[in-house]
């Protein structure tokens, strides 16, 4: 079923005949649950056919066994992610603009590869590097954002303000091996450290972190700093200034003020 | 590589490993999807009748059944020790109930949570009239497209389908090759749907809609004749 065939009708007889990718099928079922239209074909066909190949209506052919078996899995396993790790709580993180990595100064201890350069319109998250792939490559990405009362959720990027007395919340990725954060906090005289966080996207694939920081009533400069490392404890430790070794760190000031 | 045979698996099943629960998904999603298929009995106050999901509620409970599963929570709270399969259905028998009562096909006074277990298989095939009649029609359509066949088609269709045997016992009945099934068999299935669209069958609901419509603007019709032009 192509993405331009809108409804469940073009990809019944492919279904039928076992020819729909994963994709595909998930594609399909996800449409017939959402137009009535569709999802009374669907049961239709589904029911025809069954009788077909076994004369019983509730027996569900074979192929239609792999269908739903096929379609189902990558729901199932999504379900299995923690829950600091759910897209689905923050839809719109996904689809919003430019990832904060080129915002950030990023600062990688010697002992860590510097991140490989990315050519010029190549996908976010996307590394092009001609390193060996067993390489692990680094590309944390920490995405800041301002939840002030009265006003909707808007990310904080370099140079930008967010009200005193409104909440940071934030969202961070990673590629392996860095599979977590903590993140640390300086504002109105106070350092908050948080975390560490278990990470499951990579970058360009951020998900929300069970953390929001509430920011001074008065006006004031924050420190945003984020450790990442494979190793929980370790990313604390940088956090504390202790060892860095195998640790990457972003560092991103918030001005606390009125104002964009 | 089941959680129920060794301990570093279960442990990885726990902890959410992707392999693991992928090969979990694989080998109990068939035994949910026939589970969800039966037919399931109903107490009520008007006595006990069967039920069974749409083909479409069956792909949501089968899908919700592992969502349910595999969330962080309920992967801790399978012991190990008890058949992972029952632990499965279970999860599955809950979720058919809350679909059969959130599309209205049980009353929610049907089947109380804490009755739950009252909703089990059928041991039964009793069908409702809409149901009956539903499936004579289909027969009706499987039947007249049966007859349109030529034999080595029907023969097909007997042998693959009815009889449910292999391609290749199949073949050898038949004194084909594999791959000539293979194609017969494809042709089949597209002969099938073609059948199935040429019949308008799939179209049918929207008779009464269109007749109701019909009757709308006849009615109309008759409003809009000016009283002088009658007789």
């Amino acid at each position: 079923m192509k993405w331009y065939e809108r409804h469940v009708d073009a990809g019944l007889t492919r279904w039928s005949l076992g020819e729909l990718s994963a994709p595909e099928s998930s594609r399909l079922l996800r449409h017939a649950h959402a137009c009535s239209r569709c999802g009374s074909r669907y049961n239709k066909w589904a029911r025809a056919h069954r009788v077909f190949e076994s004369g019983q209506t509730d027996t569900p052919t074979t192929m239609e066994l792999e269908t739903l078996t096929v379609a189902g899995l990558e729901a199932a396993l999504g379900a299995a992610a923690p829950p600091d790790a759910a897209h689905s709580r923050w839809p719109t993180l996904a689809v919003l603009g430019a990832t904060l990595a080129a915002l950030f100064a990023v600062v990688v201890v010697p002992t860590v590869r510097p991140t490989p350069t990315e050519p010029e319109w190549s996908p976010r998250g996307v590394v092009h590097d001609p390193a060996p792939p067993a390489v692990p490559l680094a590309q944390p990405v920490l995405r800041i954002f301002c939840a002030a009362p009265g006003q909707s959720l808007r990310e904080v990027r370099t140079g930008t303000a967010c009200a005193p007395g409104a909440t940071l919340a934030f969202a961070a990725g990673a590629r392996p091996p860095y599979t977590h954060v903590a993140v640390r906090v300086r504002a109105g005289g106070r350092e908050e450290v948080n975390g560490p966080f278990a990470l499951s996207g990579s970058a360009g694939e951020e998900g929300p972190l069970e953390l929001t920081v509430a920011l001074p009533a008065t006006s004031d400069m924050a420190e945003v700093t984020a450790a990442f490392s494979e190793h929980p404890d370790a990313t604390l430790a940088a956090l504390r200034g202790g060892t860095t070794e195998g640790v990457v760190v972003l560092r991103q000031e918030v001005r606390v003020e009125e104002g964009p | 590589m089941l959680p129920g045979n060794e301990r570093s698996v279960l442990e990885a099943f726990r902890r959410g490993d992707t392999p693991v629960l992928t090969q979990v998904y694989r080998t109990y999603s068939p035994e949910v999807l026939r589970y969800l298929s039966r037919r399931f009995s109903v107490h009520s106050e008007g006595g006990a009748r069967s039920v069974a999901l749409t083909p479409l509620d069956l792909d949501a409970a089968h899908q919700e059944t592992f969502v349910r599963a595999f969330r962080p929570h309920m992967r801790q709270a399978y012991d190990g020790v008890r058949p992972y399969l029952g632990f499965l259905l279970t999860v599955a028998r809950s979720t058919a109930i809350d679909l059969m009562r959130a599309s209205g096909r049980v009353a929610r006074e049907a089947v109380p949570l804490e009755d739950a277990p009252e909703l089990v298989h059928a041991p039964d095939d009793s069908r409702t009239p809409e149901e009956e009649a539903l499936s004579s029609e289909i027969r009706a359509l499987v039947r007249r497209f049966l007859d349109a066949l030529p034999e080595e088609g029907r023969d097909l269709a007997q042998l693959r389908f009815m009889d449910g045997l292999s391609q290749e016992a199949a073949a050898d009945q038949l004194k084909l090759t594999r791959g000539e099934v293979r194609v017969r068999e494809r042709r089949l299935r597209l002969q099938f749907t073609e059948h199935l669209k040429d019949s308008g069958w799939l179209d049918s609901d929207a008779a009464p809609g269109r007749l109701e419509l019909g009757l709308m603007l006849a009615t109309l019709s008759l409003c809009a004749i000016p009283f002088g032009s009658l007789p």
